[in-house]
């Protein structure tokens, strides 16, 4: 059985000037750092921007990595200000082109009615994710699409772990209530 | 913190698999005792796959990461800072007017020949100086001096590049030529020392050409060296007469106008630092995207 290589030793290799390992390290975590950097930016081509300054950043600094957390909270924090710096001088757009394309149905096999109830209640709940800012957004991605801890959420942001709680509960409450407001309990999801 | 509270908490890290087993155990022992934490389960849980589901259907292009090394390669050729500075300091040469650096000459010749040849009882070297550094940085940038500045500001090395780099150009030269007119001079000025010399017109000289170097900007060439010289001369006529008693009988309410002037003057650093201040404005106005000259060029 081939041992398989870990994140710590790709930076290393990345560190030595190996590069291969970086486009291994894309391989196994571009797609997650795409996603992140469209959260931020909105816009498609200023994300692969900020993606390939972040690569490049990620070779110049890897000998920095302490190794003291998980890489892909390094990546993405690293994204992050990327993002951050692109968009300085530049209007922050929505994320609507995201959340307009039709979902794809979970169940293998429901009825059209249960079909036509979740495309409903998808529907209401993608408007209500729409509505939030994008620092909602982002905080709802680094949890549940990037499956970040929130330590690591606080730290990709850069703000406190408070704020990150905060803002969970303030994007539970207004999916709520886009839910209850079109009479819809959350119990009907399951 | 209740128990309830805290489940509620750690329901979004439970329904990503981010918990520990542990705290997923207290979550799993609360959730069939609380009606209110299974609701917000469901919540989260129909949050979770639509966030995914938003993510997963954004594809990251293959080639990123060629990109990226591509990059790193391309910086990696690039030569060294003091490299790309000498290159672009001898690009500029050509691209300036050519009859900066003898006219500069000239005038500071013809100022050393007037004190040795004439016998001119005052040294005219520090007034000589800043006139001739205002008049070479007043012609340095701008279309009506520059053929090649529609290029210049095309290319992709950056107009405030470029205006430091001739900048660093004439107002070394001058300063170059300068400091060796004092150095001629020194042997013929009993009891000066070089530093003394240079004191005298280096402050005003920095000043006087970063003014003009402005108003170039903003004004034409033309209008700044008119400016620039007219406050110049003033400066020498204060000289000249607010220290004697002369203008004071003539023009009572002159003179501590042109003393406040000749203060002005008089104040190296503050020079200098105001200095500074118009360079920094200079060099912000030439950055702005539309240019610092709106007309066009003339044929």
């Amino acid at each position: 059985m081939p041992i398989q290589e870990t994140d710590i030793d790709l930076i290393r290799r990345i560190a030595a000037g190996e590069e291969d390992a970086l486009r291994s390290l894309y391989a196994a975590y571009g797609q997650r750092l795409y996603a992140y950097a469209i959260s931020r930016t909105g816009d498609a081509d200023l994300a692969e921007e900020v993606v390939q300054d972040s690569l490049v950043a990620v070779w110049q600094g890897s000998h920095r990595f302490r190794g003291e957390g998980r890489v892909i909270a390094w990546l993405l924090g690293i994204v992050h200000n990327k993002a951050l710096n692109a968009l300085r001088g530049r209007l922050t757009l929505p994320l609507a082109e995201t959340a307009d394309s039709p979902s794809e149905p979970l169940d293998p096999a429901p009825s059209p009615a249960e079909q036509a109830d979740r495309g409903e209640q998808r529907r209401l709940l993608q408007a209500g994710l729409e509505q939030l800012s994008v620092e909602h957004r982002t905080v709802l991605a680094l949890v549940f699409y990037q499956g970040l801890t929130l330590e690591e959420a606080a730290q990709v942001s850069g703000c406190p772990v408070g704020t990150i709680k905060s803002r969970l509960a303030y994007a539970k409450t207004h999916l709520r209530g886009a839910l209850n407001r079109a009479g819809l309990s959350a119990e009907e999801w399951v | 913190m209740n128990q309830h509270q805290k489940v509620n908490d750690l329901l979004p890290l439970y329904v990503s698999g981010s918990l520990d087993e542990t705290r997923r155990r207290i979550v799993e022992s609360h959730l069939p005792v609380c009606a209110e934490c299974r609701a917000g389960l469901d919540l989260w849980q129909g949050v979770s796959e639509e966030v995914v589901l938003i993510n997963r259907k954004l594809a990251a292009p293959p080639d990123l990461a060629a990109r990226a090394l591509r990059q790193i390669g391309a910086r990696r050729s690039r030569p060294p800072f003091y490299r790309r500075a000498w290159q672009l300091l001898l690009s500029q040469v050509p691209l300036m007017r050519r009859e900066i650096w003898p006219a500069s000459a000239a005038i500071l010749a013809l100022g050393l020949a007037i004190v040795f040849l004439v016998d001119f009882p005052v040294n005219v070297i520090p007034y000589l100086a800043p006139l001739v550094a205002a008049a070479g940085l007043a012609v340095i940038y701008s279309p009506e001096h520059d053929p090649a500045y529609e290029l210049a500001r095309s290319t992709p090395t950056s107009p405030r590049q470029i205006l430091l780099a001739r900048m660093t150009l004439v107002f070394g030269y001058n300063l170059l030529l300068t400091v060796i007119a004092s150095l001629i001079l020194l042997p013929f000025t009993p009891g000066q020392i070089l530093g003394g010399l240079i004191v005298d017109w280096l402050a005003p000289m920095t000043f006087l050409s970063s003014a003009a170097l402005l108003l170039s900007l903003l004004i034409g060439s033309g209008n700044a060296i008119s400016v620039t010289y007219l406050a110049w001369l003033a400066k020498i006529f204060s000289d000249a007469t607010a220290p004697g008693p002369g203008a004071g009988g003539f023009y009572p309410w002159i003179r501590p106008v042109l003393e406040a002037y000749l203060q002005l003057w008089a104040n190296s650093t503050g020079l200098l630092l105001l200095s500074a201040i118009l360079i920094t404005l200079s060099l912000w106005l030439v950055g702005k995207p539309e240019g610092v000259h709106s007309r066009p060029l003339r044929a």
